[in-house]
Parts: C-alpha cells; sequence; structure tokens
C-alpha cells in the first residue's frame, strides 16, 4: 500500500512576488510607520507566488481541517496544526532565536502572516494536489521537546479581520461621515496615505 | 446609510475585492453550473438582493455569514486557495457522484441525533422604506412566516428553530421559502457520515487526495449497511510519522432527496421541464421587462426558474432540488 507523499513550504521573505496586497487596512498602522515593507505592500496579480522555503524535513504532525461538520451550519475557517523540529538544530524552530536561519537568513522572517501552503502527491498517478493554502497565525515554541506548534489559517482569517467600509460613508478625504479625516499636510505619511484611493484613515477597507 | 441593489455573489466579490484579493482568474471559483461543470474565475450569482452600505461594523466575513443565512448557499477556501462561493442550487446540479467510497477503506459512522431536529421555523424579512440608490434610508419588518412539518410535529411535538431575521430575504414570499426550506431540511435528523480513509488501492489514495468540500460521493459500505448518496461537508487531514500515517476523514450530509410534504409549502408544486407550464428562455440581465403575475421564466445563465407571484419574481425549485 502506497502512502502519498507531502510536502510544506512557507514564504519567509517580505516582498512576496505576487502575493495579495491588503494596503494599509487591518495590517498598518494610522501613523503609517508600517508602509513598503508591510507584510502585503506588494503587487496580488496571483496569490502565493514567491519563493518558498521547503520545511518538509522537519514536519513532524499535520493535522488540517476545512469545512463544517453538518448542512446546517456555516462553512469554519480552514486551518493546519504543525509540528516542526529540527533534530540537529535543536532552536532552530524557536521564533525568538535571532541566530537561526529562518531568521537570520530572511526578513522580516519567522513572524506571524507567512503563506504556507501544503500539498500531496498521488503515488499512482505521479498528480500534485493542493492539501491547504493559508498563513501562519501563531507558533509555540517549546525547548524541552524542541517542537514548534505552529497554527495557521486559510484566508478566512483575513476577511474576519477587516471591517469594509462602503464609498458613501468612507470619507477618507475630509468627508462628513463617522469616518471623517483631514489629512495633515505636515505629515509626509499622512499626507501620502490621504491620496490612496480606496482606502480609509480609520483601517477599513473601502469597498469599491 | 443608502442601498444598492445586487446579487449575493456579487456582494462576496465586492468584500474579496476590498481585501485585494481580486485575482478572478486564478482565484475564485463559483460551484457547479446547469451543464454539470465548475464555474471558474467568478463565483455564482446568488439570489438579487439589496444591501446597505458596509459601515465598518462588522467583518467581512460577518457579512458574508449574514448573506448566506438568507442564500443557504456556501463560501470556503478551496484546498489550493481559491475563494468560492457555491449558491444554493449548485448543490443540487451534481447531478453524477464525483467518486465512489467502497469497503476497502472506510470506516462510516452513521447514526441519528434528535438535537438535529426543527420542524417549525420563522423567517421575518426586512426591507429598506426608500428606493435602491436613496440616503438616508431605515428598514422595515416584513410579515413574518413560518412554516412547519406537520407529520413531525405529530410525531415529535413542536421544535422551534431560532427566528432568523435578515436584510437580504428580498420577498415575504422568499422568506416563506426559506421557513420551508429549513423545515425540510431539519425535519430530518440523520446525523452526519463520516467516512475515515488511510490508503489502500490506488484509487482509493486518488481519492483521498483529490475530493473536495461539496463534492457528490456514492457510499457503499456492503459491510456496514451503510450506502447511498452525500455530499461532503467536512474533510481533517492528519499526517504523521514522516507520513507512513496519512489519514483522511471526510464528514457528509445525505445529498437527498430531501424530504418534501409539509402543508401549505409552495416548494415542488411547480417543475417548469415537466412540461406542465411554459416558461420564457432569458438572462438575468434580460428579465422581461412588463411581466405579468403567473408568467414563468427559465434564466440561461444561472439555470434558475421563477414565478411571477405578486409583482415580484419567486424563484421555483424542485423537491429535488432543495437540501
Amino acid at each position: 500500500m502506497a502512502v502519498p507523499t507531502y510536502s510544506v513550504k512557507i514564504g519567509w521573505n517580505s516582498a512576496q512576488a505576487g502575493l495579495l496586497v491588503f494596503d494599509f487596512s487591518a495590517f498598518q498602522t494610522i501613523s503609517g510607520v508600517v508602509r513598503t515593507t508591510d507584510v502585503f505592500g506588494n503587487a496580488y496579480s496571483a496569490f502565493f507566488n514567491g519563493t518558498y522555503d521547503d520545511v518538509t524535513t522537519d514536519v513532524q504532525s499535520i493535522r488540517i481541517r476545512r469545512g463544517r461538520d453538518d448542512i446546517l451550519s456555516q462553512m469554519n475557517a480552514g486551518t493546519a496544526e504543525l509540528e516542526m523540529m529540527r533534530p540537529s538544530d535543536r532552536a532552530y524552530w524557536n521564533p525568538a532565536n535571532k541566530s537561526s536561519l529562518l531568521n537570520s537568513a530572511n526578513a522580516p522572517g519567522f513572524v506571524p502572516m507567512r503563506p504556507i501552503r501544503i500539498q500531496a502527491t498521488d503515488p499512482a498517478s505521479g498528480t500534485t494536489y493542493g492539501l491547504f493554502w493559508g498563513f501562519i497565525r501563531s507558533a509555540r515554541f517549546d525547548y524541552a521537546t524542541g517542537v514548534c506548534r505552529l497554527s495557521c489559517t486559510d484566508l478566512m482569517l483575513v476577511l474576519s479581520r477587516v471591517n469594509p467600509l462602503d464609498p458613501a460613508l468612507a470619507t477618507t478625504e475630509g468627508g462628513t461621515g463617522s469616518d471623517s479625516y483631514t489629512p495633515d499636510a505636515d505629515t509626509a505619511t499622512d499626507a501620502d496615505q490621504s491620496t490612496t484611493a480606496g482606502k480609509s484613515r480609520s483601517g477599513f477597507v473601502r469597498l469599491a | 446609510m443608502s442601498w444598492v441593489a445586487g446579487t449575493t455573489g456579487g456582494r462576496i466579490g465586492q468584500l474579496l475585492d476590498g481585501i485585494d484579493f481580486n485575482d478572478r482568474a486564478n482565484f475564485w471559483q463559483g460551484g457547479i453550473k446547469a451543464d454539470g461543470t465548475r464555474r471558474t474565475g467568478s463565483l455564482d450569482t446568488g439570489d438579487t438582493i439589496t444591501v446597505g452600505n458596509a459601515d465598518g461594523g462588522k467583518s467581512a466575513l460577518s457579512i458574508i455569514q449574514d448573506l448566506l443565512e438568507a442564500e443557504r448557499g456556501v463560501f470556503y477556501i478551496s484546498k489550493d486557495g481559491k475563494a468560492t462561493y457555491e449558491e444554493r442550487n449548485s448543490r443540487s446540479r451534481r447531478t453524477s457522484s464525483s467518486a465512489t467510497i467502497t469497503t476497502y477503506a472506510l470506516t462510516s459512522q452513521p447514526g441519528f441525533e434528535f438535537d438535529q431536529l426543527v420542524n417549525r421555523q420563522a423567517v421575518k424579512r426586512q426591507y429598506q422604506t426608500g428606493a435602491a440608490g436613496t440616503s438616508p434610508n431605515t428598514l422595515a419588518d416584513g410579515t413574518t412566516q413560518v412554516a412547519q412539518n406537520a407529520v413531525s410535529v405529530k410525531l415529535f411535538g413542536v421544535v422551534d428553530g431560532s427566528e432568523i431575521t435578515s436584510e437580504y430575504v428580498p420577498s415575504d414570499a422568499q422568506a416563506l421559502n426559506l421557513a420551508q426550506f429549513i423545515v425540510n431540511i431539519r425535519s430530518s435528523f440523520v446525523a452526519p457520515v463520516t467516512i475515515e480513509m488511510d490508503g489502500g488501492p490506488a484509487a482509493a489514495t486518488t481519492q483521498m487526495l483529490s475530493l473536495e468540500l461539496q463534492d457528490r460521493v456514492t457510499v457503499n459500505d456492503t459491510v456496514a449497511g451503510t450506502s447511498g448518496d452525500y455530499i461532503i461537508e467536512g474533510i481533517e487531514t492528519e499526517i504523521a510519522d514522516g507520513g507512513n500515517l496519512f489519514t483522511v476523514t471526510f464528514t457528509l450530509s445525505d445529498y437527498g432527496p430531501a424530504p418534501f410534504v409539509f402543508g401549505s409549502s409552495t416548494q415542488g408544486t411547480f417543475a417548469p421541464p415537466d412540461g406542465t407550464v411554459t416558461y420564457t428562455v432569458c438572462t438575468y440581465a434580460s428579465r422581461p421587462s412588463s411581466p405579468t403575475n403567473g408568467e414563468y421564466i427559465l434564466e440561461s445563465d444561472t439555470g434558475r426558474y421563477y414565478k411571477r407571484v405578486a409583482g415580484a419574481w419567486v424563484e421555483q425549485i424542485y423537491p429535488r432540488l432543495t437540501y
């Protein structure tokens, strides 16, 4: 009985080519400190098209859940729980270990919201299927065992964190609505943000 | 707050656009179309609705859940990362199974749960007092619509579901349809069937990897006696021991036919393709401009049937095609 082979790949770099953009919605500070180096500050012609690090050999276990329990429920966000460990380097998967290659060789490195994809290949046909595409949500490292537990969630995580605002109510450039805001001419970042179409100063995402 | 006309799928698309997840060609998809193939590059249409502007008080996911509470379709992220919205009728358009799961790698766990039962349901729509595009506007309540399954009530007593109040139900007639629909599916208290697969012959391994949420499968467990057609509602994958343990568990719901009785239900009183009535073929955008009550149409682009009732188009659904 042949079992499928699997792969786990994570994108560590800040500028994933083709990664989707969240502009400065829930992911940027109001002051605009985080800008082009933001996790999602790149073009978005495709999803997850950047360079990936194959970490399959460090995987201890994977549990993926998608869908719902019954027909009466709403679909839940897809989740993946992974246990990662590198026996030859016990501290490799410690998120706080600055000398770990995960942090030293990448920027921003081992931080939340890194894209992760899990795939498996059918041994009979050689066809590769997706099992999960999402983002790292949290990491918990246990030095006693050297195991790092990654919790990952699919795009529903983003949808649950963004409060949309329709144009009629999104008065970013000095309107009268609850989201009204007048940019400060002395602050470059403020002025810059105020001219970006479609985005609210309050951090809401404006709908087209 | 002003209001705009649209569709369920259109509104979900706006929300995806709002987070710039808008690579439609590669990462949007719908459900099964009338021709039996999956809609790619766009979401399904859903219902025709009028929605109020989002005011920043709800998350995009909450808005989608509100939309689907009324439309009864599903929204999920596919295993290869695609935002997927399937309108409710997509399920019924799966006219054949994607796979047959037999005893070769099967642990089926059928059962029933009384807690699943609802045999009386109330739905109240909320509607805008002004025309679409006008502002300000306010919500008013429609007439509460109640549906019940008399047979189930006689057998088990009345079990009420929580009243649903939604601004995404376009008419009182649709509110009644929704109430009837919920009673239809919840009058059956059959618990989901779970199927666990851990490999086996090549066909089983392929099924473990290729099957997706909402796929229709045929189960033929001659050992336990479980058989029938089901829809995949949940998928759980577990990998351990360097890949030597590779288990996939499918949670399945009964495909149908849906229970269908219920006194005054309008579902099933009409079936255009059976030749009992004549319907006009059009598209969603080219509906008759001056329809008369009692007129029937078939939208070729959505595959849906409507009847003109009291000045509004009311969707007509087969008993089999309701779930």
